[in-house]
């Protein structure tokens, strides 16, 4: 911070001006003298909230890129471009430095204090030339305070330590904190939460996570289904190597595999998932995220290693046909048409030469790699490009080559077809050819497009010959840019709390206009304070999902009583309201009852295997899904690639379905167990007697039997937690409506059982067919009879039923 | 009371619900007595990728144009084929690339013979301008009529407005399908029934409509957990703030709402499902029949046609697409419901009126919207808007609707306003939440051809 004196001598240099926007109320610092007498705002938030408007609404429709005043030596970017913010007050911070008779030209240009070719845009003495005027005193005197952005959360209720590592460890890696880490975190508070989320994302789980996020967005699960190794056949000739039944057979052998159709398998799925096994790779090694882009290799498993020819070059430890090491492909004619030079390597760069990537976003002769650029930009520059097109189109009128000349066209083609060039020496399958052989009969010369921006990013270009190997230049050009952070920030925050990114909203006449651009705000604040730790921390990505964690994004329970419309409005993104995806489900299940929601009387002593879980694939073969995996919202990346993310009514009946058949297959089991080795009904201690859940009937000859009643109720305030993540003492609320559920259905329950049994209403004392413990779950062995749950004569297995189902279909239970 | 005063009462006994945040039990009670019973059944039908207009509606023929190229290559102008009182289409192919007959023949003559058959109902409105390129942007704003990101397509304004409280109120099977903003839940129902039956009885075990059958609990006990589970969930939704929160347990809440009447679909869904689009619209069909459904989308892609075989490529797609059209008044009149059927059928935008160097054909803004009204509310049998020869949208008279220079260019957002006013939304809630941004209002329905 520069100190007061400073600043005001410098304020003095300009006080026409500041009193000017002074006089506006919208400047200054706080100091002694009496230029200054508002809040101090910083640069970047007072042209957020002041000037972004006046940019857009007076400048930005002629000083763009495209726009017709492009070379004015002032353009502006598009608000759907990331880090907008930034870039445009380094253009206002040029501009305004330039001066005319000791005025800046940001004020005396759009006034027509000077000429200037767009005529009089601003009234001097205006409110929005009072804006300008105050961005120009900021930036002339480079005042700059420290942005203040905590204030934006103020009125949040955010989780405590204990909740916040319970709720991170059931998204990260599917299952609950240990009694350790909980222990941990009761002593050592947020500290320790940040430790453990360190430890806990090293858990294979949490690589799972993250490749779910950037799975979500590459599709390139795709191939699982779709013949992977059929897209790298023509290139590789062993690429379906398990058809010599020699090789199959080792590998069924060393692997341990039942048959040869999961040599197959594993081929397959591991050449569909290598793009994911690399973000896996880097992820676990703790490497600068960048290398997702930038890696001078690739990854193979057993199998795909094969397909590939590099399986000499690599030892596997084996017992994992899923396991991934890194490789270099051979140097060599790609192309196979013998013409091309031979080349030392295959110019790697990360995804974007994995050839699913490229399989998965191909190109056509005329689409020339512009739908590859677009993800490019999507994917690791943090724009969806298409966003800067949001404004009404004009009509292209026929210009002979409009994407170049038609400013409607070129507003995303300006940037898209330099990054297309950049793909040039991919075709349109996805195979390196650079001697651009697949265009001899395209172009005249069969070089790349010459009515197309030239190949590069900006304003790099790309040369000719590097653009042979354009794809690595292409990732070291962004690898270190503020886009390529946004951008991991983007994806990992989608893919842990489900919710798009919010862009600025653009229709300023709306009148919700205010409320959603400071929501806009204060979530790109926090994204960019997340972006600038994930630079300091060399770019490993677990730092973004840590900050995250650890942001009101995640961790925002509630508002405070009597907070402002305005301020909620403004909290509107803030706070999880996580549906969990079925396969998050699914890990939740089974880390509370540690058997997963799936076809009961399962056979089978590894869940790998034999069990089909309902919302997730079953075993190793990621090819399958879940009976209600999709109804569930879920994608199978070959029909269906989009996630749900709100219940519907169908969602809604599948989440009820699992609360009965899991209440149903767990509550007795549990209860069947020895009171050591049970997950939900400990042993309750009261008034110094220990009890059985099982054995608490809440009322004898009609009157309440107080001990019972406080077992029975210690017993719910304990599932509250373990279900549900609740901490409730006994008295509570929650835990009187759940004892109420309880009391209810046992008088229900005792009462029909008294009923003759021929009687409509007439229940009997066993349990329902279907829930009765006779088998172990794992291995369908038939229990010993005093193992065996049949009967439930006091009907408060039952009763726990009930309270389970409820506890199970409970908003906090299906939400996170 | 409507749902002004609930949000009036709301603060001022300091439940502080913000916007469209509204609170469960309370909420219901006003959007039942909001349910019309019969209100018809909207579907929007959707081809991604960018529809050719100059294959269907605005049709030039192999004749070089005032732009200096050829529109299209297969058909001369008088092979233009006509439907109603003055609808126009591209005609079918008769032979393939090779010059060999094309077997068979139906499927490439889904669009014309549609509207022949069904030109009594169909409103085509060709010379949209879409005012984009983006295939994103394009389905957004033909769906919704609204450029902006996010933007809730029509079907889901329309199930918010008539029938929010359905389980299945919104069924998606793609095309555009946000629903952001009007708190209807968007349903994938997929093309199978056997899994359905155990998500239709969820207390019963073995999952069949029999009612002797075991249950997890007893009838009145499964009553009662949602009961309480409801209880639990209203106090958790009067006492949550944070907007996001708030609406995910709303979201919750309306999801729950008729579930149990999940099981009446079983009995519509015909015995033969078909697949793809048709599939799609037996689903629909049931679902509407069953009383579970307001509104849905169906779609097929394939129209992104910028390589070779464009126009085959464009025929063979659109069949595919309106054979679920066809589906849907098909099984209209075996249900009982033809004349509660709105169908509207678009694209994200037209393509280019010359081929590439490719022989394809790139983006283009100008498209068209055709309308089916099964209930003969709208005029049926019109061709409105118009083309000029290089398949670029023409200006209109905003009243006669007649192509006038001085007039006004026809964009979706007039399309969708029509559509809202026809659909009687225009003044719901939902609808002014998610306003449309027109100067004039366009009447469709009045304008004469």
């Amino acid at each position: 911070m520069m100190s007061r004196s400073k600043k005001g001598l410098r304020f003095a240099a300009v006080s026409t001006v500041a009193l000017l926007a002074a006089g506006a109320g919208s400047s200054g610092c706080n100091s002694d003298e009496s230029v200054a007498t508002v809040e101090c705002e910083s640069i970047r938030s007072y042209y957020a909230n002041q000037v972004h408007a006046v940019i857009v609404n007076r400048c930005s429709a002629c000083h763009n890129g495209q726009g017709v005043a492009a070379n004015s030596g002032f353009t502006v970017v598009n608000p759907a471009e990331a880090g907008f913010i930034e870039k445009n007050i380094e253009s206002l911070r040029n501009v305004a430095s330039l001066e005319a008779d000791g005025e800046s030209l940001l004020l005396l240009k759009p006034t027509e204090g000077m000429p200037h070719e767009g005529g009089k845009v601003l009234e001097v003495g205006s409110d929005d030339y009072k804006r300008l005027l105050g961005m120009v005193v900021r930036l002339k005197n480079e005042q700059e305070c420290e942005p203040n952005d905590a204030d934006v959360f103020t009125g949040t209720v955010l989780l405590g330590p204990e909740a916040t590592i319970r709720k991170a460890a059931i998204i990260l890696v599917g299952r609950l904190p240990t009694e350790t880490e909980l222990e941990r975190v009761r002593e050592g508070g947020f500290p320790a939460v940040e430790t453990i989320l360190d430890e806990m994302m090293t858990e294979e789980k949490f690589f799972d996570f993250v490749k779910s996020a950037y799975g979500d967005m590459f599709q390139t699960d795709f191939y699982i289904r779709n013949d992977a190794q059929g897209r790298i056949a023509d290139v590789y000739a062993n690429a379906e190597w398990y058809m010599n039944d020699t090789e199959a057979k080792a590998m069924v052998e060393r692997y341990g595999l039942s048959s040869y159709e999961e040599v197959e398998m594993f081929t397959t799925q591991s050449i569909a998932r290598e793009p994911l096994e690399l973000i896996e790779w880097v992820v676990k090694n703790d490497l600068p995220f960048s290398e997702i882009i930038t890696a001078n290799y690739m990854m193979f498993s057993p199998f795909s290693a094969k397909s590939y020819g590099v399986a000499d070059q690599l030892e596997f430890e084996g017992g994992d046909p899923m396991e991934f090491l890194p490789a270099q492909l051979p140097s060599g004619d790609y192309y196979g048409d013998g013409d091309t030079p031979d080349y030392e390597y295959f110019p790697h760069a990360g995804v974007l030469t994995s050839p699913m990537f490229l399989s998965r976003w191909p190109s056509t002769p005329t689409n020339r790699n512009r739908a590859r650029a677009r993800v490019f930009i999507d994917f690791f520059m943090g724009t969806d490009i298409l966003k800067t097109a949001e404004q009404p189109l004009d009509q292209p009128q026929d210009a002979q080559n409009p994407t170049r000349d038609n400013p409607s066209c070129t507003v995303c083609h300006a940037k898209v077809d330099p990054i297309a060039g950049a793909f040039q020496a991919w075709d349109d399958d996805g195979i390196w050819d650079p001697g651009l052989t697949y265009l001899e009969n395209e172009t005249p010369d069969g070089g790349w497009y010459a009515e197309m921006f030239p190949p590069g990013i900006g304003d790099a270009r790309l040369d000719n010959q590097t653009a042979k190997q354009g794809l690595p230049w292409l990732a070291a050009q962004v690898a270190g840019t503020d886009g390529f952070r946004t951008s991991v920030v983007y994806a990992l925050y989608e893919g842990l709390t489900g919710r798009e990114v919010l862009t600025p909203p653009t229709d300023f006449n709306d009148e919700g206009y205010q409320a959603q651009f400071d929501s806009f705000l204060a979530q790109a604040n926090t994204f960019r304070a997340v972006s600038e730790k994930f630079k300091e921390n060399d770019l490993n990505a677990k730092t973004v999902v840590k900050e995250l964690v650890m942001s009101p994004y995640f961790r925002a329970v509630n508002a405070v009583e009597g907070i402002s419309p305005d301020d909620l409005t403004r909290l509107g993104e803030v706070g999880l309201a996580k549906l969990l995806t079925p396969e998050q489900l699914h890990d939740k299940i089974l880390a509370i009852f540690g058997v997963p929601w799936a076809d009961s009387q399962a056979n089978s002593s590894d869940l790998g295997n034999d069990i089909n879980p309902y919302l997730k694939y079953r075993g190793q073969d990621l090819g399958t899904t879940g009976t209600f995996q999709l109804f569930y919202g879920g994608v199978d990346f070959n029909n269906v690639s989009a996630r749900i993310h709100d219940p519907n009514g169908l969602m809604a009946a599948v989440a009820e379905r699992m609360a009965n058949e899991m209440s149903c297959l767990a509550v007795p089991a549990d209860l069947a167990r020895a009171p050591e080795s049970r997950r939900l009904f400990d042993i309750v201690t009261i008034d110094g007697q220990e009890y059985d859940p099982v054995n608490l009937a809440p009322e004898s000859g009609g009157l309440a039997v107080p001990g019972a009643v406080a077992g029975i109720k210690q017993t719910i305030a304990d599932l509250h937690n373990k279900v549900l993540g609740e901490q409730l003492s006994v008295d509570d609320p929650e835990v009187e409506r759940t004892y109420q559920l309880f009391l209810e259905t046992w008088r229900e329950g005792t009462t029909k059982m008294e009923l003759e049994p021929d009687d409509a209403d007439f229940v009997g004392s066993a349990l329902p067919d279907g829930c009765r413990v006779t088998r172990d779950y794992w291995t369908g062995q038939e229990l010993d009879e005093e193992l065996q749950v049949i009967d439930d004569e006091n009907y408060t297995i039952r009763s726990w039923m009930a309270v389970m189902t409820y506890l199970l279909s409970d908003y906090r239970f299906l939400y996170e | 009371m409507d749902r002004r005063d609930f949000i009036k009462l709301c603060s001022l006994t300091g439940l502080g619900v913000a916007s469209s945040q509204l609170t469960g039990s309370v909420v219901n009670e006003v959007k039942a007595q909001d349910a019309d019973p019969n209100a018809p059944l909207f579907v929007i039908v959707g081809g991604s990728g960018g529809p050719d207009h100059m294959m269907l509606s605005a049709p030039v023929g192999n004749v070089t144009n005032s732009g200096g190229f050829v529109p299209n290559r297969d058909f001369a102008p008088g092979d233009i084929q006509t439907a109603g009182q003055n609808i126009i289409f591209a005609p079918p192919a008769t032979i393939d690339a090779n010059g060999q007959p094309i077997t068979p023949v139906e499927q490439y003559t889904g669009y014309g013979q549609l509207l022949v058959d069904y030109a009594s109902l169909a409103t085509v409105i060709v010379g949209i301008d879409g005012q984009t390129n983006g295939h994103d942007t394009g389905r957004r704003v033909s769906s919704s009529g609204i450029l902006a990101q996010n933007s809730p397509s029509l079907a889901a304004v329309y199930a918010a407005a008539v029938a929010q409280t359905k389980p299945l109120s919104f069924i998606t099977n793609g095309y555009y399908d946000e629903s952001q903003g009007t708190d209807v839940a968007k349903t994938r129902l997929g093309n199978g029934v056997g899994s359905l039956n155990r998500l239709i009885f969820p207390n019963k075990i073995n999952a069949v409509a029999d009612d002797d059958v075991p249950r997890f609990h007893t009838e009145e006990t499964f009553a009662r957990i949602m009961e309480t589970r409801q209880a639990r969930l209203d106090k958790m939704i009067a006492n949550q703030r944070l907007p996001q929160l708030k609406d995910s347990m709303n979201l919750l809440y309306t999801a729950r709402l008729g579930m149990t009447d999940l099981r009446r679909i079983v009995d519509f869904i015909p015995d033969d499902l078909g697949n793809g689009t048709v599939a799609q619209a037996n689903m629909i069909a049931a679902a509407y029949a069953a009383g579970l459904c307001q509104s849905a989308t169906i779609s097929r892609g394939g129209f992104d046609t910028h390589g070779a075989g464009t126009d085959d490529t464009q025929r063979g797609n659109m069949a595919q697409l309106v054979a679920g059209i066809r589906q849907l008044f098909v099984r209209a009149e075996e249900l009982n419901f033809a004349d509660r059927l709105v169908v509207m059928l678009v694209g994200d935008f037209g393509r280019t009126p010359k081929y590439n160097s490719g022989n394809g054909k790139d983006h283009y803004p100008t498209t068209q919207t055709v309308i089916f009204d099964g209930r003969g509310r709208i005029p049926g049998g019109r061709q409105l808007g118009a083309t000029d020869d290089t398949g670029r949208y023409r200006k209109v008279d905003p009243v006669s609707l007649q192509p006038s220079d001085s007039g006004v260019a026809i964009h979706h957002s007039h399309v969708h306003a029509w559509m809202r006013r026809e659909l009687g939304i225009e003044d719901a809630e939902v609808a002014r939440l998610n306003p449309l941004r027109n100067e004039e209002y366009l009447d469709f329905t009045a304008a004469t051809v």
